[in-house]
């Protein structure tokens, strides 16, 4: 994401220009709903917590010293939500059937479809039992592919601990996902 | 290289993401640790199931509702008064008024107790209302109706009930050459003092 960019739109919605926010947004709500919709596994969830994001994003903005990237502290925001919201959940996962997302489907086969369909709901149970520090650093490293200097900025952690959270994780996938190697 | 050392690399030997040194080195470990090789596959296995996940989208009209939705949402909480305040700052505030409370009853206390070793405190202090009558009482001429106009039945009574504790202290503390009412006016006011300090003591240690 352009750095240069964002930093002048920032200036500009801090010295009262409201249409600055909403340029904000629309350079990073792919990139948030993306991250928060790996994080919640729920289509419906993740399209209300990514507008959530930029709620908070728009209360916090004007505190924001630019100590830390943009990008860095967005992270940081959608990634808190998102694990407090999985902590809500739970609750939810509990009292009523799974509600999993009905994945965009090829329709090369109907074979095939029912394949990646299967893979996905197994993909999505086993990202969510993870732990919730390897869930949050897996996903930033394999789904927004951030570097593992940033995931730590993010996380307030050492990139050793990084690297450590994202081999369990893998480890743990490995694990849950056992049983679809020969798929 | 031990494999502890080495099974934390190979995802970054995996992903082309290490150093030329760290690279030989894991190559060179894998070479002869079939663990580790077999801790390779099973990445690579589970990295290419990942690869199977299929994509989300979430429509067209999210894409383009998603600005003036998050706009509605902006407004509906200043119009609601919603402040967000974040988790970390509420603990925070609740416990520094915690703080400030425990501190306050705390240096009340002290206060108080630092008062009665240096003696600054006005006997007022003590006993605001009925004390002031008392005072005046002191200084008040010594006839009848000026008395009555100073001071209620009531108050006529607390002061009798005063005057009748001070006297039972004054002999308690024994040792004594006159009596009450040989006493002058600053003797008398000094051992009020004294006996509403040592009654507000035993109040509050």
């Amino acid at each position: 994401m352009d750095e240069e960019k964002t930093q002048e739109l920032i200036s500009r919605f801090k010295s009262g220009e409201e249409k600055a926010f909403n340029e904000l947004v629309s350079l990073y709500k792919k990139g948030i709903f993306n991250l928060v919709f790996r994080m919640v596994r729920n289509k419906e969830d993740a399209m209300d917590l990514a507008q959530e994001v930029f709620v908070k994003v728009y209360h916090s903005l004007k505190d924001f010293r630019g100590e830390s990237r943009f990008s860095t502290w967005l992270h940081r925001i959608a990634v808190n939500l998102s694990l407090n919201f999985t902590q809500r959940d739970k609750f939810r996962s509990f009292i009523s059937l799974p509600d999993l997302t009905q994945p965009v489907l090829s329709s090369d086969s109907p074979l095939k479809d029912f394949e990646k369909k299967q893979i996905s709901e197994a993909i999505d149970q086993a990202v969510l039992s993870l732990p919730k520090k390897q869930k949050a650093v897996f996903v930033l490293r394999h789904y927004q592919e951030l570097q593992y200097s940033e995931i730590a900025e993010v996380m307030g952690k050492s990139e050793g601990a990084i690297k450590a959270n994202y081999f369990q994780a893998l480890k743990k996938l490995k694990k849950s996902l056992a049983h679809f190697e020969e798929w | 290289m031990r494999c502890k050392d080495i099974k934390f690399k190979l995802i970054g030997y995996f992903e082309n993401n290490l150093s030329p040194e760290e690279k030989k080195l894991v190559q060179n470990h894998l070479d002869t640790c079939l663990r580790c090789q077999k801790e390779l596959e099973e990445i690579v296995s589970t990295f290419e199931l990942l690869k199977k996940e299929s994509p989300i989208e979430p429509g067209e009209i999210y894409w383009t509702n998603f600005v003036p939705v998050v706009r509605s949402r902006i407004e509906k909480k200043e119009e609601t008064g919603v402040v967000i305040i974040p988790k970390w700052k509420f603990a925070g505030g609740v416990v520094t008024l915690v703080i400030f409370f425990l501190l306050g009853i705390f240096l009340f206390k002290e206060d108080r107790k630092v008062m009665f070793k240096s003696g600054t405190e006005t006997y007022s202090y003590l006993l605001p209302a009925e004390d002031e009558k008392i005072e005046e009482l002191f200084y008040a001429e010594e006839d009848e109706s000026s008395l009555r106009s100073l001071i209620t039945e009531a108050d006529r009574k607390k002061l009798v009930l005063a005057e009748e504790e001070l006297e039972e202290y004054y002999w308690e503390k024994g040792g004594k050459e006159k009596s009450l009412e040989e006493l002058d006016l600053k003797q008398l006011e000094n051992l009020k003092k004294t006996l509403e300090k040592e009654k507000f003591k035993r109040e509050i240690l």
